[in-house]
């Protein structure tokens, strides 16, 4: 086994369909508080951030949902592969 | 709690006679002050021996050790004046007790002097600097429970009480509703963080409307803000999700925590109304942070937590408990309360009238409106008797949660047909039937249209943004609603909600993650398959689901935005190791140059070097570099950056011949030499000079004749310490060069750059800390003590250059008590040479026991 590296307290976006995701990157008001993709359907978001980012999804027509920690559960079938 | 002290330090604080004092209580010989320090040392960090005696300690003497170890430290005069927390009778004996033996120690007490036990004797005033005191840990691990107090108060026969009808709950469901207050009005924080008085106007009105009166209000207000869950954000109040985790609290647990936040309240609320005139003074008196702020409620919990469970007393009986137990709670034996109230006549019957005036009605109100507003304790005959609930006992005394409300969780929903939802999202809430918890809910989630007894509310997709915003889930705002209605939801409001429900579950936004990443594919694979609450996220990442983590080499935390995360690499490289990179990193890279990575992880960034690009902003670009690195940039960058930017930067060779003195003040002469310019072309920094084409034959000639000798060395040229200005002209490349020997230099240069070493390498640069502080006298003899043992010293001193004290580890040689002032003979490690310190500028000193020299 190699290295492994813990990110502690980061953000993300998940969503059910990659297209929505392209949909936010390309949002300038978004962007610049986002990482690099970690896969098809998730992407990091600056912690410090994810108010703003929430409230620019609202403003886009999308109602995000918001869970704090790691432990909750998302509904099946909308998670990220 | 961590003791910020050894006990070696605290002893030495102590006078001889006080020493002498515990060394009898613990059945010691008195010997020299030293011996008893070292013996006392010994016994007191045995829990074993301290745990014998304590056994046997006095029931008041127990519950002050537990009042006090709940402080890191605590002051003498703060102690004694609760004492009605711990005794019933002189505070100043248990405490004698509990410093006799060690138990308390009293922390040095810098240019105060020694300590000695006459000093609990003495009268405090505020300001007055006190001992300050500590339970050792070594107490504190044994400290065997306190036990309870019984005292005699008289009952009230059961048969002849006749219980108030009031409800156990208000305060919570109060609370409840000061929630949703805040919710709809969102008051405006005033510069002064105080409420706009017109939206806190609009609060009181609409708490009126629903019976909360403005005073409990304000406490609420008060009480809610210390538990986090009302907080300014942009400029406005609003509830924070802590209020979501709390309302979700059991309705005992929510009691509890009110209660114990309005003891340790510190704005003396209830003395603005039942002390006006003495307001300012008692503020004074007991200032924030110390025990005295909050005594008159704990005293008054306190006492509650000893009376027996389901026994009913009378109020005015409880009262007289209080002023039995201490009348000087609120200060009533000071000589200034009485000044203060133009007391005349027999002062015994002021205060007798005093008491009966502000204390008993205070003491009567905290009882019938705090404490039984709580659910506390349970009112009869008209307020006139009391007796513990169940979740008086709970939060009194610590007892299990009540069983009846142990798996009570909040009512969300009213009666069956508390609201009427009408095909149009209209909904019709009749405030009667509907719980506090529904009527912040329709708040939360839907606008107000009509107020009134038949609220009117409207759902629309911006309410229920709102709503979602407040941290409760849209599915369960459904089922409330589905619950407070007689009848089923109309279709397309059921389809409505499913839609917007499919539209959240649409996009998640997840906080304070742990994601897990790994250097290759097949690890997160391995790692996702041997572990149930890892779950893979495209190819290297494994969100974890559980709180037990599993086993990883490093964390990146993002506590932290933009802080520093390049290292220079080689070339124009710059690196960022893979332990160190974050998710963001290369977003903020992509923009500056080209990034790749290294087979070990790490991120490579090569900056663009572009002359088109680089031509006006070469700077910019240096400073945002600069900006993410976490060490200076290495000269190298600034200068390749500016060469390709403006591509005028050239190096011009020739070959001279140099001449390098042993020092710049002979270089100074030779330049000043008759005929000398004609053989010099010009001087390379302070130590060497340049000779013309061909003339190091006239030169050597004229230095001769001034008994200056010319040889050539193949030594390594250039040794010599960077002067200013020097840097730039100083050449590093040893050539076939005519130059001095500077054996000298050479010698001071090595001797520097070991200085430098040792600086670098030694203990001596501790983190700046807290030292204890003793008096001249005291720190003389610990430091004699040290000299003796060749004990290394750790001091915090003040010189006279600067006026922040600054720590360092000295060896300490000799004490110069006869020199004005008196000083100490030291080697400081820190600057490695031999150094004096007067002992008056010493601010702090600690023996390192461990360490010899």
């Amino acid at each position: 086994m190699n290295k492994t590296k813990l990110h502690e307290g980061i953000a993300l976006i998940e969503v059910s369909d990659p297209l929505l995701l392209t949909e936010i990157e390309n949002d300038p008001v978004i962007r610049p508080y986002l990482g690099d993709r970690i896969s098809d359907c998730c992407v990091p978001v600056m912690p410090h951030a994810v108010a703003e980012v929430q409230r620019r999804l609202q403003a886009m027509g999308h109602l995000p949902t918001r869970l704090h920690c790691a432990t909750a559960e998302v509904p099946k079938g909308d998670q990220a592969v | 709690m961590n003791v910020p002290y050894t006990v070696r330090e605290c002893l030495q604080g102590y006078n001889a006679d006080t020493l002498g004092a515990l060394c009898a209580s613990w059945g010691l010989p008195a010997r020299s002050k030293e011996l008893n320090i070292r013996s006392l040392e010994q016994i007191l960090e045995s829990s074993t021996q301290v745990a014998r005696l304590l056994a046997n300690a006095p029931g008041d003497t127990l519950r002050l050790l537990h009042l006090v170890s709940c402080h890191p430290l605590i002051s003498l005069a703060d102690i004694l004046s609760v004492r009605g927390l711990y005794t019933g009778n002189c505070s100043v004996e248990p405490l004698r007790i509990a410093l006799q033996h060690g138990w308390i120690l009293v922390a040095p007490r810098g240019s105060s002097g020694a300590f000695a036990l006459s000093d609990l004797t003495r009268e405090y005033r505020p300001n007055d600097p006190s001992p300050s005191l500590f339970v050792p840990t070594s107490v504190q691990t044994v400290l065997p429970p306190a036990p309870d107090e019984t005292l005699e108060v008289p009952r009230v026969p059961e048969g002849t009480v006749i219980p108030d009808p009031s409800p156990t709950d208000w305060t919570t469901n109060a609370s409840l509703e000061f929630l949703r207050l805040v919710d709809i009005v969102q008051p405006r924080v005033t510069a002064g963080k105080t409420l706009h008085r017109a939206d806190w106007q609009q609060v009181l009105e609409e708490a009126r409307n629903v019976g909360i009166p403005s005073e409990s209000l304000t406490l609420l207000y008060g009480i809610l803000q210390t538990l986090q869950c009302v907080a300014e954000q942009n400029g406005r109040l609003v509830v924070t999700p802590r209020a979501e985790q709390w309302v979700r609290l059991s309705q005992s647990q929510r009691a509890c925590d009110l209660f114990q936040v309005f003891l340790e309240s510190e704005d003396l609320y209830e003395i603005t109304i039942f002390f006006p005139e003495s307001f300012s003074s008692i503020d004074a008196y007991a200032p924030a942070g110390t025990l005295r702020r909050t005594y008159f409620k704990k005293l008054a919990a306190y006492l509650l937590s000893t009376l027996d469970t389901s026994t009913w007393y009378e109020v005015q009986t409880f009262v007289d408990l209080i002023k039995t137990r201490d009348r000087n709670v609120l200060f009533l034996e000071e000589p200034w309360r009485a000044i203060q109230a133009h007391a005349r006549g027999d002062i015994a019957v002021w205060r007798e009238n005093a008491w009966r005036t502000h204390e008993e009605r205070l003491y009567q109100w905290m009882l019938r409106a705090v404490f039984a507003g709580m659910g506390i304790i349970q009112l009869g005959n008209q307020g006139s008797v009391f007796r513990l609930t169940p979740q008086g006992v709970f939060t009194c005394k610590g007892a299990p949660i009540p069983e009846t409300q142990s798996d009570e969780l909040p009512q969300t929903q009213g009666a069956g047909d508390a609201i009427v939802v009408q095909p149009d999202f209209e909904v019709i809430a009749f405030l009667d039937r509907c719980t506090p918890e529904l009527r912040r809910r329709l708040d939360a989630f839907c606008d107000r249209i009509r107020p009134g007894q038949a609220t009117t509310y409207r759902i629309t997709e911006e309410s229920i943004r709102r709503g979602i915003n407040s941290g409760f889930p849209l599915e369960g705002f459904l089922r409330v609603l589905e619950e407070a209605s007689a009848r089923p939801l109309p279709a397309n409001v059921r389809d409505q909600f499913s839609t917007w429900i499919r539209k959240r579950n649409a996009i998640v936004i997840r906080t304070n993650c742990k994601l897990v990443e790994c250097l290759s594919e097949k690890d997160a694979r391995t790692l996702a398959k041997n572990n149930d609450q890892l779950r893979l996220i495209g190819t290297r990442f494994l969100l974890c689901e559980d709180t037990q983590l599993p086993h990883v080499d490093t964390v990146v935390s993002y506590s932290q935005e933009n802080s520093p995360f390049l290292e220079p690499a080689e070339g124009l490289q710059l690196k960022c190791p893979w332990e160190k990179w974050n998710l963001f990193h290369t977003r903020r890279l992509e923009s500056l140059g080209t990034l790749s990575r290294a087979s070990n992880g790490d991120l490579l960034f090569t900056p663009t070097i572009d002359k088109k690009l680089l031509q006006d902003d070469w700077q910019t670009l240096l400073d945002e570099l600069q900006s993410l690195t976490v060490v200076p940039l290495p000269p190298r960058y600034r200068t390749s950056l500016r060469a390709y930017a403006e591509g005028n930067v050239v190096g011009k060779a020739r070959t001279v011949t140099l001449v390098r003195f042993e020092d710049p003040e002979t270089a100074d002469a030779v330049m000043e030499l008759a005929g000398s310019s004609g053989a010099i072309e010009g001087r390379l920094g302070n130590y060497t000079l340049v000779v013309r084409k061909a003339r190091l034959s006239e030169l050597k000639r004229i230095l001769k004749a001034h008994g200056i000798r010319v040889i050539t060395s193949a030594e390594c040229w250039d040794d010599t310490p960077v002067i200013n200005g020097e840097s730039a002209e100083q050449i590093s490349q040893p050539a076939e060069l005519t130059t001095i020997p500077a054996s000298a230099s050479k010698k001071k240069t090595r001797a520097r750059s070991k200085r430098k070493k040792n600086v670098s390498t030694s203990e001596s640069a501790p983190a700046p800390q807290e030292l204890p502080s003793y008096s001249t006298k005291i720190m003389q003899e610990i430091l004699e003590d040290a000299i003796q043992r060749r004990r290394l010293v750790l001091i915090a001193y003040e010189s006279s250059l600067s006026a922040r004290a600054d720590t360092r580890v000295i060896k300490p040689v000799m004490l110069d008590l006869h020199n004005t002032p008196p000083v100490l003979n030291a080697f400081c490690c820190k600057q490695n040479v031999a150094r004096q310190f007067k002992l008056s500028q010493i601010r702090g000193i600690r023996v390192l026991e461990n360490e010899t020299f």
